[in-house]
């Protein structure tokens, strides 16, 4: 039972690191969008959606 | 280090696809919305390095239904796989509650993708500690030499999840 507790805190800490390797990904493509953005229209966008 | 292959994206995609920093491509649709695609490395989910397949808009404005889009999406996740034999990732974005509509639309993006029959696709969902679900998918070209480790290495995953051991 305890392994199987630790294979599921481990599950869980995989998620997570999934979820924050997401994160940094899209703040940096959030950077990117707004660059192309600012040279297309002048503008930076004034919201992003993840898919 | 993965690349993508701008030339042969475009030879397939109904919009005109930019790559940007190697692994990323960006193009905009006939509704005037701005995409980003990227396929970022990933050492720490699976016990084999996977690339996550991450998308996102400007101005948070949609496409409803746009068949182009879908299109476009599928020419540039196939060309990451003629250039990359490697292990792509999906995690539905969670922070909104939306989750399931996107699993929906991901269904939609890639059904036609799958039904090609080069590629395995695993899909689940699994609640976090917070009990939000999670839904997420995994593909890999039929001929990805640890394909059937993929698999189980999935469902060992799942599993994991959806079995909660007792605490008593």
């Amino acid at each position: 039972m305890k392994n199987e507790v630790t294979k599921r805190e481990d599950a869980i800490r995989r998620l997570n690191a999934a979820k924050a390797v997401k994160a940094k990904a899209v703040e940096e493509m959030k950077l990117i969008l707004t660059e192309i953005c600012i040279k297309q229209t002048g503008k930076a966008p004034t919201s992003f959606e993840v898919l | 280090m993965i690349h993508l292959s701008e030339g042969d994206i475009n030879r397939t995609s109904p919009y005109t696809v930019r790559v940007v920093e190697g692994s990323r491509a960006v193009f905009t649709t006939d509704y005037g919305v701005l995409y980003i695609i990227s396929f970022d490395k990933d050492d720490t989910s699976m016990s084999r390095t996977t690339y996550q397949f991450v998308i996102l808009n400007a101005n948070n404005r949609q496409s409803p239904r746009d068949k182009k889009l879908r299109d476009t999406i599928i020419s540039i996740v196939e060309d990451f796989f003629n250039c990359n034999n490697e292990v792509m990732l999906y995690i539905c974005e969670t922070g909104d509650g939306k989750q399931a509509m996107r699993n929906r639309l991901f269904n939609y993006w890639f059904s036609s993708f799958i039904n090609k029959g080069q590629y395995t696709l695993l899909q689940s969902s699994v609640k976090d500690e917070d009990g939000t679900d999670n839904f997420f998918a995994v593909i890999c070209r039929n001929d990805y030499p640890e394909a059937k480790k993929v698999v189980s290495e999935f469902f060992d995953i799942v599993i994991l999840f959806n079995n909660k051991p007792k605490t008593n």
